[in-house]
């Protein structure tokens, strides 16, 4: 079993001991979101291309290990998106878009990034948590998008593969709301390893839509053990437990472009 | 030998636990290979005037067993609470639940009496990441500084945190009479990375279980890449020395 990390973060470019410690517990490939909250949560052009750039660096430098994701704003304007798109995927063939908390995933200024995610047919990972708890605009300028900002989005582009990031941030209240949207994947990162969400989203939504993510933000964030475990000592059966921690993830990465 | 130092029993709202007996928390616990086992009442904890009636519950189901210590969950604010302290080595505290300050100072009398009879106090900072809880039933965490302000209040007091943050811990383990639990403690890397900023004989393990995986805690140490006369003391050493007792006391019972 050669499991894939879906959702992991670096600010740095010396990686060794990361992969090392990921070796361990035979994870062979892993997502690379960007440094996403380098910047707050309103990054400029400049800004945004400078993290996508330590992204890139890395899938060549550690080529065998790491998939990089684009960052993007969709705040930022809509020619710049687009060459940085261009750039990103098409140029440097990263796999798929991370949008983080710069706006709700039902804005209008997401569909038009949407719209080429799914002309290409990448997937697109979009940060969630469930704001009744958290707030919808805790600070200023975070939009913290919801599932439902996320169901939204799915309405609009019912091809465009969405992974909603933090099982355990949209909790039982976002599985229920994302269930009849075959299009939306769930990442089971996201706050301690609470036990018990993740065979309650295998029962509703089948672990088909579930993928394995860490959230590790190297050199801090979550530890990779720990939330493995969460997945490894769930009571779901075995073929469960492989479709979320690595078959899911090839199914989707599997898009050439 | 690992001594699991946070251990609950009973219902949550809004949680559905699949371990949800005594029986299943042991087995779960041993196959995690943890030897003994710090166990409260939740119902205590959320039935704020009857925590006497789950504390005695609790006891009387566990008194026979030689895996589970009983920590009653006491409410200061109750009437009897003074008195019900004697009898015990270790308590459990949870002000945000019980909805009290540690630093009112109608419990200066209660406190001076902990401190004097050396009773170790567990303090919970919380149940659930403040992120995670049901918006119908939200509970801040401790306030730490009303924590810094009790401990070098009652520096006699050996306080143990139960679910403090990573930051939180590295904060408050500083002073010298607070230790904390690994539960809600997560950064690359946890233990090692803890360590560069407390000591080893700051921190114990703690599962949280059954909110938590339990095999996610004990990862945190198998995996700690740590001298292992550190993770001895997580692991027991640290909770042999703040407990005199109970060394002697899993002697007798073995």
């Amino acid at each position: 079993m050669e499991i894939i990390d879906f959702h992991a973060h670096t600010t740095t470019v010396n990686c060794e001991d990361l992969i090392e410690y990921y070796n361990k517990f035979g994870i062979r490939k892993v997502c690379l979101l960007g440094d996403v909250l380098k910047y707050g949560y309103n990054p400029d052009e400049e800004q945004i291309k400078e993290i996508n750039n330590l992204t890139i660096q890395l899938t060549k430098k550690y080529s065998n290990f790491f998939i990089g994701f684009c960052h993007l704003n969709p705040r930022n304007t809509k020619k710049f998106i687009e060459n940085e798109i261009e750039r990103c995927i098409l140029k440097e063939k990263l796999k798929g878009v991370k949008l983080e908390a710069s706006i709700f995933a039902s804005d209008k200024s997401v569909f038009f990034i949407a719209d080429i995610c799914q002309n290409l047919n990448i997937p697109l990972l979009q940060h969630a948590w469930n704001t009744f708890t958290l707030g919808r605009n805790p600070v200023p300028d975070c939009f913290q998008t919801d599932p439902e900002d996320v169901v939204i989005l799915s309405k609009n582009f019912p091809k465009l593969k969405i992974i909603i990031a933090h099982l355990r941030g949209i909790d039982i209240r976002g599985i229920i709301e994302i269930k009849n949207y075959e299009n939306i994947y769930v990442d089971t990162s996201g706050a301690q390893p609470v036990s018990g969400i993740i065979e309650y989203a295998v029962k509703k939504i089948g672990s088909e839509r579930i993928l394995f993510g860490s959230d590790v933000y190297f050199p801090n964030g979550r530890d990779i053990p720990v939330q493995l475990m969460a997945v490894m000592k769930s009571r779901i059966k075995i073929e469960d437990k492989e479709s979320i921690l690595f078959k899911n993830a090839e199914r989707i990465l599997k898009n050439d472009n | 030998m690992i001594i699991d130092v946070n251990v609950n029993y009973g219902f949550w709202p809004f949680r559905k636990f699949h371990i949800d007996n005594l029986a299943k928390l042991k087995k779960k616990l041993k196959e995690n290979k943890i030897d003994l086992a710090f166990i409260s009442h939740l119902g205590g904890v959320l039935n704020y005037q009857e925590v006497e009636k789950y504390n005695n519950e609790l006891f009387r189901k566990i008194k026979k067993n030689n895996f589970f210590y009983f920590v009653p969950v006491i409410n200061l604010n109750l009437k009897n609470a003074e008195e019900n302290i004697e009898k015990f080595k270790f308590i459990k505290i949870v002000p945000n639940y019980h909805l009290y300050s540690i630093n009112d100072r109608k419990f200066l009398s209660i406190f001076k009496k902990i401190s004097d009879l050396k009773i170790v106090v567990f303090l919970q900072m919380r149940y659930e990441d403040e992120r995670n809880q049901n918006p119908l039933f939200k509970v801040k965490g401790m306030d730490i500084k009303e924590i810094k302000k009790f401990a070098l209040n009652f520096p006699e007091i050996k306080i143990i945190l139960l679910c403090s943050y990573f930051r939180e811990a590295v904060e408050l383990c500083k002073i010298d009479n607070i230790f904390s639990d690994i539960s809600f403690i997560e950064n690359y890397k946890t233990i090692k990375s803890l360590l560069n900023y407390i000591t080893a004989d700051k921190i114990l393990f703690g599962s949280h279980t059954p909110f938590l995986y339990t095999e996610s805690q004990i990862a945190k140490i198998n995996f700690a890449e740590v001298k292992k006369e550190d993770i001895e003391k997580i692991k027991y050493k640290n909770i042999f020395s703040l407990i005199n007792e109970l060394e002697n006391l899993i002697k007798k019972r073995r």
